[in-house]
C-alpha cells in the first residue's frame, strides 16, 4: 500500500463529486461527507477531460474511496470570527491509515487533504488551533456535571460578559459584579434560542454535533451547581431585591472569556458498528488566553448526558486528543452498507488540482488555464516553472485548511457576518448590520 | 465474616493479634536462649517450633478477618475522570494494625486507574490511642508534595475524614497519563509504596514495595496557590456527594492551625520530629567535619 509522509491535498469541484465518484464506480456510505448531497442531477460534465490526470494518481483514487466509503468520520464544527464551519475527517480501514479531510472552499471548491494518519491530522488541527499555554489554571468545573448544570456554567460565563458590556457602556463601576435572577433566567432562555456564536453558550450548542439529542431540563435547580462552585454568591440590593453576585469562578472565567475567547470546536467521531454508525465521543474545546477548555460528554441515563470538563495546557489537550483518537480508530469496525441512493450528483463543472496542503491555500491561490482547464498552485510552483500550467503533486508541510463552509452532510446554520458578527439570513447579499458583502 | 467489622470485633482482634505477637516474641526468646546438649535443644525448639506455627496460623486468621471486614469509605474524586475513590480503611482509631508504621495490614484497594499515590495529615481530638503500635500519621494540618505537582499531568484532591475521634486530611494524588520516571510517596501513615516500576521498569516490573517518604522540607502548607494553579482541588468535609472544588473561596483547609511537624504515637503519647532539630544536629556535624577538612589541607600544604 502506498504511503506518504506529509498531508497531500486535492481541489475538485463540489458539483462533479458524483460524476467522479460514478466515473470510479464508487456509491457513497452513510458515513460519507458525500452521502445523499444532490442525488438524481444529471451529470454534463466530461469528467475524464477534466480530472484525467487526477483520476491515474494512486493517491487520489485512494483518498477517494476512502471518503466514499469510510468506517470512522469525525465531524468537526468551528465557531470563530468567520463564522460556523464544518469539515468531515474519514478513515477506511482496509485502505490503511490514511485520513482524509473533506472541506467547502470558495468557488464551490472541495478541498480533500490526505493526512498520512490521524495524528498528523490532530497535530495540524492542534497547532493552528490550540492554545500554546505551557502552566495548568484552576477548574471551575471540576467532573463531573450534568450537562444542564454545564450550560447554566456557560451562561454564567456570557451572564459577566453582558454585565461588564454594559457597565461600561453606563460608565459604571462595581466592586461586586450582580446580575438579577429575572434577567439570568430571560437572558439564558434567549441565548439558548440565539444561536449567536459570539456567546459562549450558543456557541456550544452549536459546535458539539450531536448536542441536540441529550434531554434537558433548564430548570432553577440547576443554579445550585453554580453556588456551590462559586460561580454565584447570594446577594441582596438595598431594595430587598435578591440578586446573583459573580463569585471567584464566575468573575475568573467571565474575564477570561470577555478579554481572550475567539474560537470554539466541537468534535463527534462515529465508527461503523452493526446496522450503523455509533457516536464514540462527543467533544468541545474552547482555548483562551488561560487555557484550553477542553470538555467531554459522556452518555448517561435517561437519554441524557455528563460533562467532563478539563483546563489543559496545549500538552495536555494533545495528549488527550491523541488517546481518546486513538481508542477510536483502534476499534474493531462493521461492515458499513451501501444503499443504492447514495450516489452524490453529478454536474457541470472544470477543476481539477493536487495541491499543497497549505492552510492559506484557497480557490484563489489557485491558477487556473482557461484552455485547457487544469489549476496549478498560482504561487511558488507557478513562478518555479516559468508560470507554466501543470498539475501540481506536491507535498509540504500540511495543515487542515482555515475552517470553511458547511460541508454536503451538516445541518443547515444560521449564518454569521464575518466583519461584525450579526446574524444573518441566508440568501442576503449585505449584512443587515453593517452592510458587509456576504457574496 | 461478610458484613463490615464493628468497633467490638475490631478491638477483640486487635488485642487477640497483640496477645499473639507478644507471646511470639517470648517464644522467639526462648529459641534464642539454649541451655543444656544440642539434641535436648532442637527437642525443646521443636515443641517451640509448633507452638509458633500455631500462632501464625491463628495470627493469619485474624488478619484476614481483619482485613476482609474493614470498611469502604467513599473518600476522594478523581479530578480527571470524576471517578470516586472507595477506600477500606481502619478509621475506628489509630490502634489499628491498619496504622503500625512498620509493617502495616491494609487489604488490597481498587483505586480507579489515574489514582497516583495517597498522603495524610491527622490532627489529635483527645488523648492518642494507647497501643504498642507505632503511628505516624503526619502533621496536623494538609500539605502538598511540590515535586509531584510540578508535572503538568498530577493533581492532588484533599478531603477530609475522621480515623476515631480524630480529625484527618486526605491528599490524594492523580496522574493522567501517569508519568513515567518519577518516584511518588510512601502510602499515609507508612513506610513504603507499592511501586509498579514507572521510575525503573526493567527493575522494578512487576513491581516491589518501596521506601520514599514525604521529607518535612518538602511539604508545602500554604494550599491557596495550588488552588489557584489548578493543581489542587477540595472536597468539603461532610459532603457525601464528594463534589471537586477548583476555587479558593471558601475552602476550608486554607490555613488551619495546628502543627506542621510529622507526629509519632505510640503507648498513649505523642511526640513530634522537628526538622529544624534536624537540621541543626546536621549543621553542626557539617561544621566540625569542614573545620577537620581545613585542618587537613592545611597540614597538607606544611
Amino acid at each position: 500500500m502506498n504511503t506518504i509522509n506529509e498531508p497531500v491535498a486535492f481541489l475538485v469541484k463540489q458539483a462533479d463529486i458524483a460524476a467522479l465518484f460514478s466515473e470510479m464506480e464508487l456509491q457513497c456510505n452513510e458515513g460519507s461527507a458525500f452521502y445523499r448531497a444532490n442525488a438524481g442531477s444529471v451529470a454534463d460534465t466530461d469528467i475524464r477531460a477534466v480530472y484525467g490526470e487526477l483520476l491515474a494518481d494512486q493517491d487520489f483514487l485512494r483518498a477517494c474511496r476512502i471518503i466514499a466509503q469510510p468506517d470512522l468520520y469525525v465531524t468537526t464544527r468551528a465557531a470563530g470570527t468567520q463564522g460556523l464551519s464544518e469539515t468531515r475527517l474519514h478513515r477506511k480501514k482496509t485502505e490503511g491509515d490514511w485520513a482524509v479531510l473533506i472541506e467547502t472552499v470558495e468557488d464551490d471548491g472541495i478541498l480533500l487533504t490526505a493526512f498520512p494518519d490521524y495524528r498528523a491530522y490532530l497535530g495540524a488541527w492542534t497547532e493552528d488551533f490550540a492554545g500554546a499555554h505551557d502552566a495548568t489554571t484552576a477548574n471551575y468545573i471540576p467532573p463531573r456535571v450534568s450537562l444542564e448544570e454545564f450550560l447554566f456554567a456557560l451562561h454564567t460565563v456570557d451572564s459577566f460578559r453582558r454585565v461588564s458590556y454594559q457597565n461600561m457602556l453606563d460608565h459604571a463601576f462595581m466592586d461586586r459584579v450582580y446580575i438579577r435572577i429575572p434577567e439570568f433566567n430571560e437572558s439564558m432562555a434567549n441565548s439558548v434560542k440565539s444561536m449567536d456564536i459570539r456567546w459562549l453558550l450558543p456557541a456550544f450548542m452549536a459546535v458539539t454535533p450531536g448536542i441536540e439529542r441529550y434531554r434537558t431540563n433548564l430548570g432553577v435547580e440547576n443554579l445550585t451547581m453554580l453556588l456551590n462552585q462559586d460561580f454565584f454568591e447570594e446577594g441582596k440590593l438595598a431594595s430587598g431585591e435578591d440578586v446573583l453576585v459573580f463569585g471567584e469562578a464566575g468573575q475568573v472565567m467571565g474575564v477570561e472569556f470577555f478579554h481572550s475567547w475567539l474560537f470554539s470546536c466541537g468534535f463527534e467521531i462515529n465508527v461503523a458498528g452493526t446496522g450503523n454508525f455509533q457516536v464514540v465521543e462527543r467533544l468541545f474545546i474552547a482555548p483562551t488566553v488561560l487555557t484550553n477548555h477542553f470538555v467531554r460528554l459522556e452518555e448517561a441515563e435517561g437519554g441524557k448526558a455528563m460533562v467532563n470538563h478539563q483546563a489543559y495546557t496545549k500538552e495536555q489537550l494533545e495528549i488527550k486528543l491523541d488517546e481518546l483518537f486513538s481508542n477510536a480508530f483502534s476499534m474493531e469496525v462493521a461492515p458499513v452498507r451501501i444503499t443504492e441512493k447514495s450516489s452524490p450528483a453529478p454536474s457541470s463543472g472544470a477543476a481539477a488540482v493536487k495541491r499543497d496542503a497549505t492552510p492559506s491555500s484557497s480557490p484563489a491561490a489557485v491558477k487556473r488555464d482557461a484552455a485547457t482547464s487544469s489549476v496549478v498552485p498560482a504561487s511558488k510552483n507557478a513562478e518555479n516553472s516559468g508560470g507554466v500550467p501543470r498539475q501540481a503533486k506536491a507535498a509540504t508541510q500540511g495543515r487542515p485548511a482555515a475552517p470553511v463552509q458547511t460541508v454536503a452532510p451538516a445541518q443547515a446554520a444560521p449564518k454569521f457576518c464575518r466583519n461584525c458578527g450579526s446574524k444573518i439570513n441566508l440568501g442576503v447579499a449585505f449584512c443587515p448590520s453593517c452592510g458587509f458583502k456576504i457574496k | 465474616m461478610n458484613d463490615t467489622i464493628t468497633a467490638k470485633q475490631r478491638q477483640r482482634i486487635t488485642e487477640e493479634l497483640l496477645g499473639i505477637s507478644q507471646r511470639q516474641s517470648g517464644l522467639m526468646a526462648q529459641l534464642s536462649v539454649p541451655e543444656g546438649g544440642q539434641e535436648e535443644q532442637d527437642d525443646e525448639n521443636e515443641v517451640v517450633y509448633a507452638q509458633l506455627e500455631a500462632l501464625a496460623a491463628k495470627a493469619a486468621e485474624l488478619i484476614l478477618q481483619y482485613l476482609d471486614n474493614l470498611p469502604e469509605r467513599r473518600l476522594s474524586r478523581c479530578p480527571f475522570t470524576g471517578e470516586v475513590l472507595s477506600m477500606r480503611i481502619d478509621d475506628f482509631g489509630l490502634d489499628g494494625f491498619f496504622w503500625n508504621n512498620s509493617a502495616p495490614r491494609r487489604p488490597e484497594q481498587k483505586f480507579p486507574e489515574t489514582y497516583f499515590a495517597i498522603d495524610g495529615a491527622l490532627k489529635l481530638e483527645g488523648a492518642p490511642e494507647k497501643s504498642p503500635l507505632l503511628c505516624c500519621p503526619g502533621p496536623d494540618v494538609p500539605y502538598v508534595l511540590p515535586r509531584l505537582l510540578q508535572y503538568d499531568e498530577i493533581k492532588v484532591v484533599v478531603s477530609h475524614i475522621k480515623i476515631g475521634p480524630h480529625t484527618a486530611y486526605l491528599m490524594i494524588y492523580y496522574a493522567d497519563p501517569a508519568p513515567q520516571g518519577i518516584y511518588r510517596v510512601n502510602d499515609w501513615g507508612t513506610e513504603r509504596y507499592w511501586e509498579t516500576g514507572t521510575p525503573d521498569p526493567e527493575l522494578f516490573t512487576p513491581g516491589l514495595y518501596i521506601d520514599v517518604p514525604a521529607e518535612p522540607g518538602e511539604m508545602d502548607f500554604d494550599l491557596k496557590p495550588w488552588i489557584k494553579a489548578g493543581k489542587l482541588l477540595w472536597i468539603a468535609p461532610g459532603d457525601e456527594n464528594l463534589t471537586l472544588h477548583g476555587h479558593a473561596s471558601g475552602c476550608p483547609y486554607l490555613d488551619l492551625p495546628g502543627s506542621r511537624n510529622p507526629k509519632y504515637i505510640q503507648n498513649g503519647e505523642a511526640w513530634e520530629f522537628d526538622p529544624e532539630e534536624e537540621v541543626q544536629v546536621q549543621k553542626d556535624m557539617d561544621e566540625e567535619e569542614l573545620r577537620k577538612l581545613l585542618q587537613e589541607i592545611e597540614k597538607g600544604e606544611e
